[in-house]
C-alpha cells in the first residue's frame, strides 16, 4: 500500500474536501496511465477517451466511499484506478465484440512505416498476428502482460492491482511472453 | 542458477527493455550468463522481437488531444449524481444505527422504506456502477453475524464486505 503521503491520495483527500484544482491535477497525473491501459481495447481515440472517463468516474466513486475510513482500511486510489481500467477495458471489448488495435487494418498501430512497401506489409502482418495473439491469451496472462508492456507498471504494482502475488505476476508474464515467442517461431518456420 | 532454462524468466523480462526492473543480483547473473551463452542470446533476441511486436506504439497526437477536456468531463459526470446517492446511504446507515434492523430467525431484515431509498439511488445513477447501498444491504442480509446482540451493526466489517462485492460486480459486469 502506498504511504499516507502518496501524492495521489493527498489529492483525492483534497478533492473530497472541495478542492477542484486537486481534482484536475489528479486526473492529469493519471490520464496517461489510464490511456495506456485501455487503448489496446479501444476502437479509436474517442473510444479510449470514453473508457478513460468511465474509469475515473468509477474510481472517484470508490474513493468517495472508502476515503472516509482510517488509512489502514482503504486501498490507494491508484490501485483502484488500474483495476477498474483493466476491468472496464476488457468488458468493453468483449461486449462490443471487438478487439480494437489487434485489427490488421489499424495502420496507426503497425510498425514498419518507414520501410519499403513489401517489408512494411510483412512487418505489419506479423505485428497484427502477435497483437491478436495477445488478446487471445488467458485473461490473467493478458492482463499482466499488457500492464507490463503498455502501462510499464512494475510487477509489485501489477500484483497489487490484480490481487495476486508478485511471483504469480512474474510467472504469468513469462508464460505470456513464451506463447508470443513460440507464435513468432511457428510463423517463421511455416513455408 | 545453472541451466539455461533457469534463466528463461529473467530473459523474458529483460526483453522488455526494462532492465532496471530486474533485481540487481539477477541482472548481474544474467549478464554474465549471456556473455558466455549464444543460445540464451538468441532467446533474448526472440523474446525481444515478439514483445516488440506485441507492444503498442506510443499514443498518437489524436489520442492525447482527445483527453484535453477529461478533467471537466469527469467532474461533470460526478456532479450529476452524488446527492441522491448520499441520501440513500444516510437512509440506510441511519436506519441501521437507529436499530430499525429486525432480526428474524437469524436473518437481518432491512425495512422496505430503506430499500426504496436504495432503489431510488440505483435508478438515478448516471452510469452502471454497482450500487454501493444495495451491495451494503445485500451484505448485511447475507451475513447475520454482522448484527450484534443489541441490534447494532458491525458497519466497518459490512463495508469491507461490500467493497469486495463491489469489485466482484465490476469484474462480472
Amino acid at each position: 500500500m502506498t504511504g499516507p503521503a502518496s501524492p495521489d491520495d493527498a489529492l483525492v483527500q483534497a478533492f473530497l474536501e472541495g478542492d477542484r484544482a486537486a481534482f484536475d491535477a489528479l486526473v492529469r497525473r493519471n490520464e496517461e496511465l489510464v490511456l495506456r491501459i485501455v487503448r489496446r481495447y479501444a476502437r479509436d481515440a474517442e473510444d479510449a477517451r470514453d473508457l478513460g472517463e468511465k474509469t475515473f468516474v468509477r474510481a472517484f466513486e470508490a474513493a468517495r466511499r472508502t476515503f472516509s475510513r482510517p488509512f489502514a482500511e482503504r486501498a490507494p486510489f491508484r490501485r483502484w484506478l488500474v483495476r477498474i481500467a483493466v476491468n472496464l477495458a476488457r468488458n468493453h471489448a468483449r461486449d462490443a465484440g471487438r478487439w480494437g488495435r489487434a485489427s490488421a487494418t489499424d495502420a496507426e498501430a503497425l510498425p514498419g512505416g518507414g520501410q519499403g512497401p513489401l517489408a512494411g506489409l510483412i512487418d505489419a502482418e506479423r505485428a497484427a498476428r502477435v497483437r491478436r495473439a495477445v488478446l487471445e491469451l488467458p485473461p490473467r496472462q493478458r492482463e499482466v502482460l499488457t500492464l507490463r508492456l503498455d502501462a510499464e507498471l512494475p510487477f509489485s504494482e501489477i500484483a497489487a492491482a490484480l490481487e495476486i502475488s508478485e511471483n504469480a505476476a512474474k510467472v504469468s508474464f513469462h508464460h505470456a511472453a513464451k506463447r508470443l515467442r513460440d507464435l513468432m517461431r511457428d510463423g517463421e518456420e511455416r513455408p | 542458477m545453472t541451466s539455461c532454462t533457469d534463466y528463461e524468466p529473467l530473459i523474458a523480462e529483460r526483453a522488455t527493455a526494462a532492465q532496471a526492473s530486474l533485481d540487481p543480483a539477477d541482472a548481474a547473473a544474467l549478464a554474465a550468463h549471456l556473455a558466455s551463452c549464444a543460445h540464451c542470446r538468441a532467446e533474448l533476441a526472440a523474446y525481444a522481437q515478439a514483445l516488440g511486436l506485441a507492444r503498442l506504439p506510443e499514443p498518437s497526437d489524436a489520442e492525447r488531444q482527445a483527453l484535453a477536456w477529461l478533467p471537466a468531463q469527469v467532474r461533470g459526470e460526478l456532479d450529476r449524481a452524488p446527492i441522491v446517492k448520499g441520501i440513500g446511504r444516510l437512509l440506510l446507515v441511519g436506519a441501521l444505527a437507529a436499530g430499525i434492523v429486525v432480526v428474524v430467525a437469524n436473518r437481518v431484515v432491512i425495512p422496505s422504506a430503506t430499500r426504496q431509498g436504495a432503489a431510488v439511488t440505483a435508478a438515478t445513477a448516471r452510469w452502471q456502477e454497482p450500487d454501493p447501498e444495495a451491495l451494503l444491504e445485500r451484505v448485511v442480509k447475507e451475513n447475520p453475524e454482522l448484527a450484534t446482540s443489541n441490534g447494532d451493526l458491525k458497519l466497518a466489517r459490512a463495508e469491507e464486505l461490500a467493497d469486495a462485492a463491489y469489485l466482484r460486480a465490476v469484474e462480472e459486469e
